[in-house]
């Protein structure tokens, strides 16, 4: 189905709307729920009900935009995720997963000035690749180092070298942009 | 964190939309429930827009946002210890579930003096570590050197030898005993045994070593692995960074490491005998306590501070040193250099371990990779990783890595393509007789 009919679908019939679209995205936006809220199905499954209720509050805006809906969905399930999570938290037990496991994502993952995020976002787009694909990967889609190497067919090695020196890049840029 | 994504850089949406999605079925029942709980919000929305007076619509902004937010459930915290297995070990999983699901079988297998033989029943032709008949084989007894211990390491005087003269690193956590040895000329491999001296530990599913170790209280990173060959370190290729039991041997672990060294190759020749030292700064060890670890409220982000305070180490210096000999007899490298538009096809590795194929591209092209190869049987031939070499003007020669053709195979076909417009940048036959 077109995009713009898509849209159009969840504005005038948000049921079928919902359900065509889920249909096309559910797992992808699964994909990325799971990857926050491991092992938390109630959770998961709440949080992708908020997101396909979100496209259809921002259909209209989205068609207006001509935004991809794939990805504008990505980043919604990733933040919603991420806001479940905090919301779930205090003690909490959560299974050892790789893309835990770097400290240094915190930033990226913290961001709580909409000021930051835009800059974040620009100065990723801005990025040549692979460094960018890279990173929305890792992101974005909350790709493993071990996926985003196979995928890229680039050494995990390197992976960790490109994301740990693309950070500090975006850190400089940022500092210089007067964006904390 | 931003809750309304309509003003999303829309460059970063592009890219974004470009790249393939992470995916996770969805059954049916899931997506009815999912698209129950979605419907049920839109008709709470629908109905509060109904009722609401128009100056409270007026000051909530939109009518279903407002109604959006009386419909959320308060969630409970959620405070079951779960199950989850450790993902960097997900295929070690699948080994010990063929192992599990066929117990009579398990116990058929050759044990004693070889793990080879018991990780290529395991593994079957085409998965690594790159373990088939010929290199099970070719396999050979790492034995002590006579002087091994003739040196003022501490943990390099500690080893000491067993009735069949293998190497045993002995620490007061575990011994080690580096058991067998092959190497190609595209591959080492060492097969290992285990044995804890924690009895606690007995029961583990896994034992295995992390790429860096970062030391409690703030001390440094430093490379909990190391194996070196002529003093040159090698590039870990084996997804088996980790023991696994011994069937009916409790407290025994076992491990087959594989390493490339296709770069000690010069000028078409390697290196007859491989020094091979190897060094662990200790082990981590998948006991109940790792399948987990308690996050004390700071986070999402936060998250990592609890990282690796609460695993188990099996710690200790494991060290060592010997030899081994190489037989590049039944390895051939395949100098076939050929350019195809903006490709170049540098070279092809072909031995028992593995197929190496070696091609340069531009370093733009970051959606360009192969297909997957096949023999003029049609056999396929899997690929396992892709590696970078070297970069230079523009252009990337990358090192593709996986099984090595069945014997027999008289060429590899395979073509190097766009992955997001499915053009074929180049397609080649490498003759292997």
């Amino acid at each position: 189905m077109e995009e713009q009919k898509l849209l159009l679908q969840l504005q005038q019939h948000p049921s079928e709307g919902i359900r065509a679209a889920m249909l096309l995205f559910a797992p992808m936006v699964k994909g990325i729920c799971v990857r926050v809220l491991p092992s938390r199905q109630q959770d998961v499954e709440e949080c992708m009900a908020d997101v396909f209720v979100a496209l259809w509050k921002n259909a209209a805006a989205i068609a207006r935009q001509q935004a991809p809906i794939k990805a504008w969905l990505a980043v919604t399930a990733r933040n919603k995720a991420i806001d479940t999570y905090r919301k779930g938290r205090k003690i909490s037990f959560v299974p050892l997963k790789e893309e835990q496991s770097d400290g240094c994502d915190a930033w990226m993952y913290g961001l709580s000035s909409s000021d930051a995020e835009d800059a974040v976002q620009a100065l990723v787009a801005a990025m040549t690749p692979p460094d960018r694909d890279i990173f929305i990967r890792k992101y974005y889609w909350l790709q493993t180092v071990r996926e985003i190497a196979a995928a890229l067919q680039i050494s995990e090695d390197s992976i960790k070298k490109r994301l740990t020196r693309g950070r500090e890049a975006l850190r400089k840029q940022l500092i210089a942009k007067g964006v904390r | 964190m931003k809750q309304n994504n309509t003003i999303l850089n829309g460059a970063l949406l592009t890219h974004i939309a470009r790249v393939e999605p992470t995916q996770q079925p969805v059954n049916a029942q899931e997506f009815d429930r999912v698209l129950a709980k979605a419907v049920k919000q839109v008709d709470c929305a629908a109905q509060s827009a109904q009722s609401a007076p128009a100056d409270v619509q007026k000051r909530s902004g939109s009518a279903p946002h407002g109604a959006h937010a009386a419909s959320r459930k308060k969630r409970p915290l959620l405070r079951a210890v779960r199950g989850a297995a450790i993902g960097a070990a997900a295929c070690c999983a699948l080994l010990l579930g063929t192992n599990l699901a066929n117990p009579v079988f398990a116990e058929s297998l050759p044990l004693v003096g070889s793990i080879f033989a018991y990780f290529n029943t395991l593994t079957g032709k085409s998965e690594p570590p790159y373990l088939n008949d010929e290199v099970t084989d070719m396999a050979a007894d790492v034995v002590a050197a006579d002087d091994a211990s003739d040196t003022d390491s501490s943990s390099l005087a500690a080893n000491a030898t067993d009735s069949a003269g293998h190497i045993v690193m002995q620490q007061p956590s575990a011994n080690i005993t580096v058991e067998q040895a092959v190497c190609d000329g595209m591959m080492l491999q060492l097969s290992l045994r285990m044995k804890v001296n924690d009895t606690s530990l007995a029961g583990a599913k896994q034992i295995w070593s992390l790429d860096t170790y970062e030391g409690v209280e703030g001390t440094p990173l430093y490379p909990q692995y190391e194996v070196r060959a002529n003093e040159k370190l090698l590039m870990t290729e084996s997804p088996t960074q980790w023991f696994i039991p011994v069937p009916d041997a409790p407290g025994e672990f076992m491990a087959v490491l594989a390493y490339r060294v296709d770069a000690l190759w010069e000028d078409d020749a390697f290196p007859s005998t491989l020094d091979v030292s190897f060094l662990s700064h200790g082990f981590v060890c998948d006991s109940l306590k790792l399948d987990h670890f308690v996050l004390v409220e700071k986070g999402y982000t936060d998250r990592t501070d609890s990282y690796g305070k609460t695993e188990t180490m099996v710690p200790g210096e494991w060290q060592c040193k010997f030899s081994v000999p190489s037989d590049t007899s039944k390895t051939r490298m395949i100098c076939q250099r050929e350019t195809q538009g903006e490709v170049t096809l540098e070279s092809t590795l072909i031995g028992p371990s593995s197929m190496i194929i070696t091609l340069t591209l531009p370093t733009e092209w970051v959606h360009v990779t192969l297909t997957t190869p096949k023999d003029n049987a049609g056999n396929r031939i899997d690929w396992h990783t892709g590696v970078t070499m070297r970069e230079a003007n523009g252009r990337t020669t990358w090192a593709y890595i996986g099984s090595a053709p069945l014997s027999g195979a008289k060429s590899v076909n395979f073509s190097v393509y766009d992955k997001n417009t499915d053009e074929t940048k180049a397609s080649y036959t490498v003759a292997l007789q």
